[in-house]
């Protein structure tokens, strides 16, 4: 399953003073808690940040000023703030086994989170679709964390978050493959070569079919990982916050993270396989390897590919904070009527312009 | 011997019982419902959480304090209650109230009505989960507040109002501030509609949602903007005029079925922003003209005794229609002080128009109804 | 409104309920004061016939003047312009503590139902509804309102003035 050629491995060991005849496992082992802390942590924590002042200018606000200069520190003292609540004193064990459930599923698609060139842990013809079964793993334990919190939120939110899964996963599926289609291989790699850094050479702009395939999956992937604003299952007017009802302190904050990296990580995939993946241009690429400076490379690709996540997912919240809520049968409608055709509409065209380019 | 016992998978109703405080709730009330999947089959309203004694308090009070106790009857507008119950005492004692001082308790209406219609929008957008436009919203209605604040010295229980007047004249400047603010909200009405009013996802979830028949309006005795949404025609200031609205000039909206069924949550919400528009217009006019003299009937004396008898005065606040019944004895408090509120029609109405919705619905049909829960307990 | 008319109607239609037609305190509406007992007949009469068809309850309330409840009843025609009339009834209450009955109009006025519950709790009056059919069909059932002001240990009715605590 490992990346075949190790060459990312030695050019980060080097740097770093491991021996070379370490096993494998430890530094895939060590590579996912690096991701984890120094990747997917502060992008939670600048993106909550950035997620409140966009909503605070949006709403004629302030949003937080107070902890830093501008607020910049507001996450830190969110953080330090959950970690003091105390923790209710029963014990659930429903609500531990589905939230570590959902944690476990959550965090199992680090390993093949396509971060760089240099930062690719898992690229197989399968690697795509890996984070795909993820997600259903992740909505299965979100629904049976609302199942079994034996109150009628809960319930209600775990139904919803089932129904939008199902109805999620089918437009996403199927949209996933048009870009498959395009590059002819569903390797993390080869869907980054196949595109390149400008616009004009992302798999959004190669086709019509694929920018249909790109609005379907982007909402699709809503869908399928309940993110406001079709979030029905998470309702706050109606069931009291559904699956999260009865969690509170540091679960709730576990819970409220994992929802946030869930959101992060399909906006990565969506940009991996439609914006361009961490493409620089060819000459800079070039001339920092001829440089040697394998790690300022890897470095300035992870940053380019985290620029456009963010504005893929501050672009979302936008919308979110704007519109209101949709309801799930309208959602679910939605999906069923509306993307499916379209994503098996995006899958038939995409398959056809590559036949034809390939004669 | 049969060892095989049938297994019967039973889908029975389920019940969820919400409230007394709730976020799906806009005021403290229960809710019980049977809920069919998602789907409401039946519901039982029960109500009382906010009980005072308001009526009560009343009696035990001096005539001139039990205006400040109306002025709780709803917190959000107080002026309604003011209003209502000093049209009662001074039909009772025939008090002459001079023409300036009516037309400032009509300025204070309407502003009310004015910012009672912001805070329902606002609760509208907060029940379908849209958060900008609440912001933009209430900071609007702080724009009000300030005019109240100006002119009575407090936001919200303003306790302004006397028999035969008011308790003061209005300030420099307040006039044009009114003007100010009307002009401001004119143009920001039209921002709201763009983000929020004809907004696709606000339009779906309210559009065919719950709808009042004109049969259930006169079942329940629904008054106000909810039964002129429904095409009810009917409105106190058109039909029993009170404090000069005779000699103004204005329509009397009606719903439209704008969202596919007339009275359902969508038209409900529509005349809501058109009574805004209403209400600027009727501004207008009357600050083009204030009358001059007296803000109060300076012939009555500060201790004259309100005579024996009773009246019965009616007036249209943002809810509906509010009454007040008011018993003399002839002694220095009054004997009974009896409101009646719009509120308890919506109330009654709650279960025959929630069956067939889905829950998720239900705080957008609450919202809807802009039940005054304060004035229905009392 | 032609209180004649009225008064007749209610003659011929329920014998001798009519006590006395005054107007009601200064204004110009006219109350008509009846057995308390025949409240549900002569509201019936009120809301059927068509010259009448005083359709919609505005307000019920009660007052206690020397002793004695006074339940009115504030009527109004939606159909027929600046048609509206204040039907009372009086009951005297044996003790402080003692419910008195009347019977309920909520088969005839059903936005009485809130109105009636809340005169009950506060009030004691007691508004008893009769066996009769149905006689006005509609849609709608009124069952599953409740309001209830009072705690379950409260004794006594708050609003009486002999109430104590």
């Amino acid at each position: 399953m490992m990346n075949s050629d190790n060459s990312w491995i030695v050019a980060w060991s080097d740097s770093l003073g491991f021996p070379e005849a370490m096993p494998q496992w430890i530094y895939a082992a060590a590579a996912l808690i690096c991701t984890f802390c120094f990747v997917i942590v502060p992008c939670g924590a600048l993106m909550s940040y950035f997620e409140r002042k966009l909503a605070a200018d949006l709403q004629a606000r302030v949003g937080p000023n107070r902890a830093g200069p501008a607020g910049i520190l507001q996450p830190i003292a969110d953080l330090l703030k959950l970690l003091q609540k105390e923790s209710r004193t029963e014990w659930n064990w429903k609500e531990n086994i589905w939230l570590s459930v959902h944690t476990m599923a959550l965090y199992s698609t680090l390993a093949v989170l396509p971060l760089g060139s240099m930062a690719v842990l898992v690229n197989t013809e399968m690697s795509v679709f890996l984070p795909f079964w993820a997600a259903l793993v992740l909505a299965l334990g979100t629904m049976l964390l609302g199942l079994g919190q034996n109150s009628v939120p809960g319930w209600f939110g775990g139904i919803r978050v089932a129904a939008q899964t199902l109805a999620g996963s089918f437009p996403a599926l199927i949209s996933l493959l048009c870009t498959g289609v395009r590059s002819g291989s569903f390797r993390w790699s080869s869907l980054a070569e196949s595109q390149g850094f400008s616009p004009w050479d992302w798999t959004l702009l190669a086709n019509p079919f694929q920018m249909i395939a790109f609005s379907v999956f982007v909402m699709s992937g809503l869908v399928l990982l309940a993110i406001p604003p079709l979030d029905g299952g998470l309702s706050m007017s109606d069931i009291h916050g559904g699956v999260a009802s009865h969690l509170y302190g540091r679960r709730l904050s576990l819970f409220q993270f994992g929802r946030f990296y869930g959101f992060f990580f399909w906006s990565v995939i969506t940009v991996v396989l439609f914006l361009g993946a961490w493409d620089l241009p060819v000459s800079l690429v070039n001339s920092l390897k001829s440089m040697g400076a394998h790690q300022l490379l890897a470095l300035s690709e992870l940053l380019w590919l985290l620029v456009k996540t963010f504005a893929l997912m501050l672009l979302i919240i936008w919308i979110a904070k704007v519109n209101s809520r949709s309801r799930v049968d309208q959602i679910t409608d939605f999906v069923w009527r509306v993307l499916s055709p379209f994503s098996l509409a995006a899958l038939v065209g995409s398959s056809l312009w590559a036949g034809w380019r390939a004669f | 011997m049969n060892l095989i016992k049938k297994e019967i998978l039973t889908t029975d109703l389920t019940t969820w019982t919400i409230g007394p405080y709730h976020g799906s709730l806009p005021a403290p009330m229960r809710l019980r419902l049977s809920l069919d999947g998602e789907i409401i089959t039946d519901c039982d309203v029960e109500t009382g959480f906010l009980h005072r004694g308001l009526e009560k308090a009343c009696e035990f009070q001096s005539w001139r304090a039990a205006v400040a106790y109306a002025d709780h009857l709803d917190p959000e507008c107080a002026v309604f209650g003011e209003l209502v119950l000093c049209l009662a005492v001074e039909q009772l004692a025939e008090i002459e109230v001079p023409a300036r001082a009516k037309c400032i308790r009509v300025i204070l209406s309407e502003l009310s009505r004015i910012s009672s219609h912001l805070s329902y929008m606002v609760r509208m957008a907060r029940a379908v989960g849209s958060e900008t436009i609440i912001h933009y919203l209430l900071r609007d209605r702080e724009r009000i507040l300030d005019l109240f604040e100006l002119l009575t010295g407090a936001r919200f229980s303003i306790n302004f109002l006397r028999f035969g007047g008011v308790q003061a004249d209005v300030t420099d400047g307040f006039i044009e501030r009114v003007l100010e603010v009307c002009e401001l909200i004119r143009i920001r009405m039209k921002e709201y509609n763009d983000l929020f009013t004809f907004n696709f996802g606000f339009v779906k979830r309210t559009s065919r949602v719950a709808p009042i028949s004109k049969d259930l309006v006169s079942f329940c005795g629904v008054t106000g903007p909810n039964a002129r949404a429904s095409g009810v025609s009917f409105d106190v200031r058109k039909k029993f005029p009170y404090s000069g609205y005779d000699r103004l000039d204005f329509e009397t909206p009606l719903g439209q079925g704008e969202g596919g069924v007339l009275g359902d949550v969508h038209d409900r919400f529509l005349i809501r922003l058109r009574e805004i528009t209403q209400s600027m217009e009727i501004l207008k006019q009357l600050l083009d003209v204030v009358p001059s003299g007296e803000y109060v009937n300076r012939k009555l004396a500060k201790d004259s005794v309100v005579p024996p008898g009773e009246a019965y005065s009616r007036i249209e606040s943002s809810r509906g229609l509010l009454g007040c019944h008011v018993v003399s004895d002839g002694g220095p408090s009054p004997s009974r002080v009896q409101f009646r509120s719009p509120t308890l029609a919506n109330l009654l109405a709650i279960p025959q128009i929630v069956r067939g919705i889905r829950i998720e619905d239900l705080p957008v049909v609450l919202a809807s109804l802009d039940l005054g829960i304060a004035e229905a307990d009392r | 409104m032609d209180k004649n008319l009225i008064v007749s109607k209610i003659n011929s239609e329920v014998q001798g309920s009519v006590l006395e037609v005054r107007r009601f305190g200064r204004s110009e509406i006219f109350s008509i004061w009846i057995e308390a007992q025949s409240v549900h007949k002569v509201a019936s009469v009120l809301r059927a016939d068509p010259e009448i068809s005083l359709d919609w309850l505005e307000n019920l309330s009660v007052v206690e003047f020397a002793e004695c409840l006074v339940v009115s009843y504030f009527l109004q025609s939606t159909t027929r312009p600046h048609s509206q009339i204040v039907l009372r009834a009086s009951v005297v209450p044996l003790s402080i503590d003692a419910e008195v009955e009347v019977p309920s109009i909520q088969a005839i006025w059903p936005m009485g139902a809130p109105m009636e519950q809340e005169a009950n709790e506060l009030f004691g009056v007691r508004f008893k509804s009769l066996p009769l059919e149905r006689q006005f069909q509609s849609d709608f059932n009124l069952e599953g309102s409740l309001s209830r002001r009072l705690l379950p240990e409260v004794r006594g009715f708050p609003l009486r003035k002999k109430f104590v605590k």
